[in-house]
């Protein structure tokens, strides 16, 4: 489970970037935060993972408060980042080796390793080819490869969806699906209001540090979430609507 | 697209990922960093330059070495050949250097050339083949090496400069981009999204750039003995290999040092760029301009004179006294025997020897006393200079690694500063023991009647047997060892500041 409690955070500049979150993503179901450049959205990702430290509030991974024990918290969670931060002079599986054994894997062997790179899409070719040479969709699958390899209940994936192409994009929201349905609990921050309404279960829309709405995958059934959306990119804030939500 | 790694592992939702240890951490990420850097194209570019320079370099200086040693044994086989003649079967105290009976190299402090310098140069070719001892003190031999113009202007290339400025440059090479280059390709989030701690992942980084960096240390060194041996320097002998060994341990230790300067550099930049040029400016900083401006700056604080206008001096002031006692002895002599002046009878004396010498022996024992002070004052004095000149030089180079590791590398090599010091002090020491049972009461003094002279014997002569021998500085491992301790020291200090201080930024780092 991801759980953020009142989570805020104010820059040393004054600047408040995040204000009195509250969210709760429970396993088996996939969070979509989206919001403009400077929302909030990756600063909620930082505080999950602890690179920066929250002014007031608690994040919680798999119940355990992040700010509290990082450390801890971090073996329950996987991280996929807009562009997969990746050794270049390292294979595919090098890298899938590597993470692997920071998450406290010892015992996989190459053969475990390919098995899971063939099942996130990357072509055979590419298993032990430099990553340097690779496609941002190559490394994106990579990046899923390392989260599933390290099978943590929580995801948290920071635009992962950004400059792929149609084919991968389609091809990751397969991915996430099934790890949903193995129980993950996944909070995505993206810009994509398609590809969120068609993986969501829930939707947040932040705006200027803050949760200004919230909707059930059942609810936005009903309602278009792009025009939603513009609305209150537009609108300004909605102080009705994040109490409602909240 | 299912899927399955239930045969990969069964995640304990309770206990979560079994969690490496801080010490598996830190091999993990070791043996990553390892794989890159061994890898990576400056790293093979700057340890090929190094182990293919290796051979030239202990080529250039086993062949100065071999030089040193023939001087040296000639030197030797002359003395020994001195001491058997008249000179070392009967000691004047005294030095008329055309004559062979009187010469006072039979005392001379013969210096061997320090096999290690075919290693690391040092000082061993810019210091004096030998020292002589007379009545006015030390006089100094010539350099071991003779002058090599290009050399000297643009340094010498042994393994301690090899060290010293190659590997150092690899050093900083290999941590420019520890840090700031892993937050600008987003690696540094990527693993600190897994349970690791700061402390452990920077840690990992130092173990791997410091194995790294012993790889074309170890090639080199090896490289190094095995060259002398074919070079014919033997450097597998036990106090020579101990040595070797303490030096390349040192380098090990320095060039740890250089790469824990850059993880601290690279965990304060924002940018690997930022952190390159830092890096490159502290790198020429402490390894080309310290050194040779800290000794410039106390050249000029506080100048010495030459060992030649020390000399002249001192022998000018001495022939001004000794001149003055020969003439008053000469008076005495005259009034003893009835001769008039510009007469040397040396029968006169002995026939009225116990009446002169009562009287001449008072007015050697004033000049001598005379002498000795005079001559204590000019070496002091200069002795002073030499030492405060020597203290400001290694102040101002304390401000640099590279000039401490240059200092323990010599040091070590019995070749640096401190071997030198030990061997003065012997040399003084030695000095001392003759002034007391020679030179200070010589058994032949000279009685000068006007323009006639001749030598008293005023007690039996000596020979070079009876005289202590000289007893040069310990050259064993144990001795260089606590020579370049201080050196030492001083570069673990910086290693350990360098350190604490990577520690302290990557805590506060901002991996954003």
């Amino acid at each position: 489970m991801i759980e953020a409690t009142n989570l805020s955070k104010r820059y040393e500049d004054g600047v408040l970037a995040l204000d009195a979150l509250n969210l709760k993503v429970e396993p088996g179901r996939i969070y979509c935060l989206l919001g403009a450049n400077g929302a909030g959205k990756t600063t909620t990702v930082n505080l999950f993972l602890n690179f920066i430290e929250p002014t007031s509030g608690q994040a919680f991974i798999h119940e355990i408060d992040v700010a509290r024990s990082p450390i801890e918290s971090k073996k329950y969670v996987s991280y996929v980042s807009e562009n997969v931060m990746l050794y270049g002079n390292f294979t595919a599986r090098q890298n899938l080796d590597f993470f692997a054994r920071l998450a406290g894997r010892r015992d996989i062997k190459k053969d475990e390793y390919y098995m899971v790179l063939r099942e996130v899409g990357l072509q055979e070719k590419a298993f032990e080819q430099r990553v340097k040479e690779f496609s941002k969709g190559m490394r994106q699958k990579v990046g899923i490869a390392i989260a599933i390899i390290k099978d943590a209940p929580a995801i948290l994936l920071d635009e992962p969806t950004s400059g792929l192409d149609p084919k991968a994009g389609a091809e990751f929201l397969e991915t996430l699906d099934e790890l949903r349905g193995r129980g993950k609990a996944i909070l995505m921050s993206t810009h994509d209001i398609f590809r969120a309404k068609e993986i969501a279960d829930q939707v947040g829309i932040m705006k200027e540090g803050r949760k200004v709405m919230e909707r059930t995958r059942e609810e936005l059934a009903h309602e278009d979430l792009q025009a939603l959306y513009l609305d209150y990119m537009r609108g300004g804030y909605h102080p009705d609507e994040e109490r409602k939500t909240a | 697209m299912a899927t399955d790694l239930a045969g990969i592992r069964s995640f304990d939702q309770k206990g979560g990922a079994a969690l490496p240890g801080a010490l598996s951490a830190i091999r993990i990420i070791a043996r990553r960093e390892l794989i890159e850097q061994l890898s990576s194209a400056r790293f093979l570019i700057i340890a090929l330059l190094v182990i293919g320079l290796t051979p030239l370099a202990v080529y250039v200086g086993a062949r100065d070495y071999r030089s040193r040693l023939e001087d040296y044994n000639r030197l030797v086989a002359e003395q020994q050949k001195m001491i058997a003649g008249p000179a070392g079967k009967e000691v004047r105290g005294f030095d008329i250097g055309w004559t062979e009976g009187n010469d006072l190299a039979v005392f001379r402090a013969i210096r061997p050339p320090e096999p290690v310098s075919a290693l690391v140069r040092g000082l061993d070719g810019a210091l004096p083949q030998y020292w002589d001892f007379s009545p006015t003190g030390i006089v100094t031999g010539p350099l071991a090496s003779r002058s090599q113009r290009i050399a000297d202007v643009v340094g010498h290339l042994d393994m301690e400069f090899l060290m010293r400025v190659a590997l150092g440059l690899l050093a900083i090479l290999l941590a420019f981009d520890a840090v700031a280059g892993e937050k600008e390709l987003g690696t540094l989030r990527a693993v600190l999204s897994h349970p690791i701690s700061r402390a452990a992942l920077l840690t990992g980084k130092l173990a791997g750039g410091a194995i790294t960096l012993l790889v074309p240390l170890a090639a080199a060194f090896l490289i190094a003995l095995i060259s002398a041996q074919l070079f014919g320097v033997d450097l597998v002998a036990a106090g020579a290999l101990a040595k070797v060994m303490m030096l390349a341990l040192t380098a090990g230790a320095y060039l740890v040092c250089f790469y824990a300067l850059g993880l601290f550099v690279s965990s304060l930049a924002s940018s690997q760029k930022t952190s390159l040029v830092v890096l490159l400016v502290v790198w020429v900083v402490a390894v080309l301009a310290v050194p040779p401006i800290a000794t410039m700056v106390a050249q000029a604080a506080s100048p010495i004179p030459t060992s030649q206008a020390l000399e002249t001096r001192k022998d000018a002031l001495d022939l001004d006294i000794r001149r003055q006692a020969e003439l008053e002895m000469g008076a005495v002599y005259r009034e003893v025997t009835g001769l008039a002046e510009g007469w040397a009878d040396t029968d006169k004396y002995y026939a009225n020897k116990e009446a002169i010498d009562r009287r001449i022996v008072p007015i050697e024992t004033g000049y001598l006393s005379k002498r000795r002070q005079i001559i204590d004052q000019i070496d002091s004095d200069a002795e002073r200079r030499a030492v405060n000149q020597n203290r400001f030089a290694r102040l101002l180079m304390a401000i640099s690694p590279a000039a401490a590791f240059a200092g323990a590398a010599t040091d070590l090599a019995g070749t640096g500063d401190a071997q030198y010091a030990a061997w003065l002090e012997s040399v003084r020491r030695h000095q001392d023991s003759l002034n007391a049972a020679l030179f200070d009461d010589p058994p032949t003094v000279m009685i000068r009647n006007k323009g006639a002279a001749f030598d008293a014997q005023i007690r039996k002569p000596l020979t070079v047997a009876d005289l202590p021998s000289f007893a040069p500085p310990r050259r064993d491992a144990a001795a260089v060892l606590s020579r370049s301790l201080p050196a030492i020291g001083l570069l673990g200090l910086f290693t350990g500041v360098f350190i604490i201080g990577g520690f302290f930024a990557f805590s506060r780092y901002d991996v954003r």
